[in-house]
């Protein structure tokens, strides 16, 4: 008798502090509001949303529900989730309300944690003078929560279809599982970098055989490629190089609300010995000496004064980084350094080519996601 | 393309000895059918139009997909500025182990590589990277000839100014 007809959860496209931020599936396809539609929507997938922990912070959390009935006795009933939706009454006007706001219970994103929620929603209903709630219907969401809203390259305007850079949920499904459980946006940062480096040898690998060149970020980050080479597709090929990994690092954790840049140093150094993504053999990277450059994802302006997150390579992590013995050492929020302080730049380069491992910040950049 | 590596890869790969060293013509909306490398199959072409295009291919070979290339070929206005671009390609490359290729075997108007796994050629304004992209490494030398061969031929078919 009673039904609900559509759920909002991102009903105001210009904040984020009481609902959902603005997502779009992937570069093809969008998500549109209302999320949630009677008979189309089915599986927990079918219904997400996304929500910022630092946005939300404090606030009551809300959805947008339109509901209808049958019977045209029925002008008013109060409707609940038990533990997730507060009860509220809604009145019927030829047989149908408008989207009414309803106060959810302990929402996800009031954990402060990454994840990812796939709810169950056990809808009940109460007609006035009535004290048994009856069973409505159930209602499946997906859940995504992160740490701010995302940064660039992702953006949150203008919420249309003609806009690819609204964050991906085709993302939010790794990053946020990759994360799950992050509090703060360096832990997430840091989860996001050891997950993109375990991708090898299988999912991808360093470039040996093509020079160490670019697959994925030559000269946006082809990102429908990457998540096909995820999901076992061909991708745009096994090989990565640096920037393929700072791009997609970067991008990532960007979309868990990190705020992290792809910038290079160089240019033309030497290395010390370092285990390339896929690799298991501590040498110069594939036993080429050096590097012309390398990119890594960095904070704020890039410069030797800031960390470096590096999901591309192990450098040693020994009190001597030039020889044995080898300490594998994942570079996550390690300062760049200066020759010298025993930081980034002395682990990753030979001591003779430290000078020429320069920060270049005028590299820095976010690339278009693809 | 950051000014100073540029320049610092001006000076690495001697860009003053082969800049306008150019065969004539251009070339527009370069594509393949398919049938373009002997025994290897085309998987996915995909154009990104924005300047300068480039057409990105991926052709597989026998069934198991462990042989996988990547081919790479980007249009640019003119000559010269397949020049810059072959810069700005050699620039994405973390190898300081890739080389010029000289003499009779060499594709291109100028060419790079790295061993036989790896080429980067330009022919009049376009541009033309090979390489792996399986697990199985193969020799990308005959195929770098066939790709230049076809860029002969269609530079050949334009007509005469």
């Amino acid at each position: 008798m009673i039904e609900i007809e559509a759920i909002q959860f991102n009903y105001d496209p210009g904040a984020a502090t009481h609902d959902a931020f603005n997502v779009r599936k992937n570069a093809a396809q969008t998500i549109t509001v209302p999320e949630w539609r009677r008979f189309a929507s089915v599986n927990p997938e079918d219904s997400p949303a996304a929500y910022s922990v630092a946005s939300a912070k404090g606030n009551t959390i809300s959805i947008h529900v339109s509901l209808s009935c049958s019977d045209p006795a029925v002008v008013s009933a109060e409707v609940r989730v038990p533990h997730h939706v507060k009860t509220r009454a809604v009145h019927f006007a030829g047989g149908a309300t408008s989207f009414l706001a309803f106060e959810l219970f302990d929402p996800p994103v009031s954990h402060g944690r990454v994840g990812i929620w796939d709810l169950d929603w056990h809808w009940e209903y109460r007609l006035p003078s009535h004290h048994h709630w009856h069973p409505l219907t159930t209602t499946r969401h997906r859940i995504y929560v992160v740490m701010d809203v995302p940064s660039a390259p992702w953006n949150q305007t203008p919420f249309s279809g003609a806009n690819t850079q609204l964050p991906w949920t085709d993302v939010l499904d790794y990053a946020c599982r990759w994360a799950e459980g992050a509090h703060s946006v360096d832990h997430a940062a840091a989860i996001v970098t050891e997950r993109v480096y375990a991708l090898g040898p299988t999912v991808v690998t360093y470039d040996c055989p093509g020079g160490g060149s670019s697959h994925y970020s030559n000269p946006t980050f082809d990102c429908t490629a990457f998540l096909d080479r995820m999901k076992g597709g061909l991708g745009n090929g096994i090989y990565v190089n640096c920037s393929d990994c700072a791009t997609i690092l970067s991008t990532f954790a960007n979309a868990l609300g990190c705020d992290l840049w792809q910038s290079q140093m160089g240019y033309g150094f030497s290395l010390n010995p370092l285990l390339a993504i896929g690799s298991n053999v501590w040498q110069t990277a594939c036993g080429w000496g050096g590097f012309n450059y390398h990119e890594v994802a960095w904070e704020g302006a890039c410069t030797a004064a800031e960390d470096v997150w590096d999901a591309c390579l192990e450098v040693n992590g020994s009190s001597n980084p030039t020889g044995p013995p080898f300490v594998p050492l994942l570079p996550r929020d390690l300062e760049f350094g200066n020759p010298g302080s025993l930081l980034y730049r002395d682990r990753l380069a030979a001591p003779a080519g430290r000078p020429n491992c320069q920060p270049r910040p005028t590299t820095r950049q976010r690339r278009v996601v693809t | 393309m950051d000014e100073e590596k540029r320049q610092f890869l001006e000076q690495r790969y001697a860009a003053s000895e082969w800049r306008g060293q150019t065969t004539g013509g251009i070339l527009e909306n370069f594509g393949f059918s398919g049938s373009e490398i002997a025994g290897w199959t085309l998987l996915r072409a995909q154009r990104n139009p924005a300047a300068p295009s480039f057409l990105q291919s991926l052709w597989g070979h026998g069934d198991a997909r462990d042989e996988v290339l990547s081919v790479r070929v980007v249009e640019c206005a003119t000559a010269d500025a397949a020049g810059d671009q072959l810069i700005e390609e050699l620039g994405n490359c973390q190898s300081p182990a890739i080389e010029r290729r000289t003499g009779a075997n060499a594709v291109g108007d100028v060419a790079f590589g790295l061993g036989a796994t790896m080429t980067l050629f330009a022919r009049a304004n376009m541009v033309v990277a090979i390489s792996n992209a399986g697990p199985k490494v193969v020799s990308v030398a005959a195929i770098a000839q066939e790709i230049d061969a076809l860029i002969l031929e269609r530079l050949e078919a334009l007509p005469v100014a």
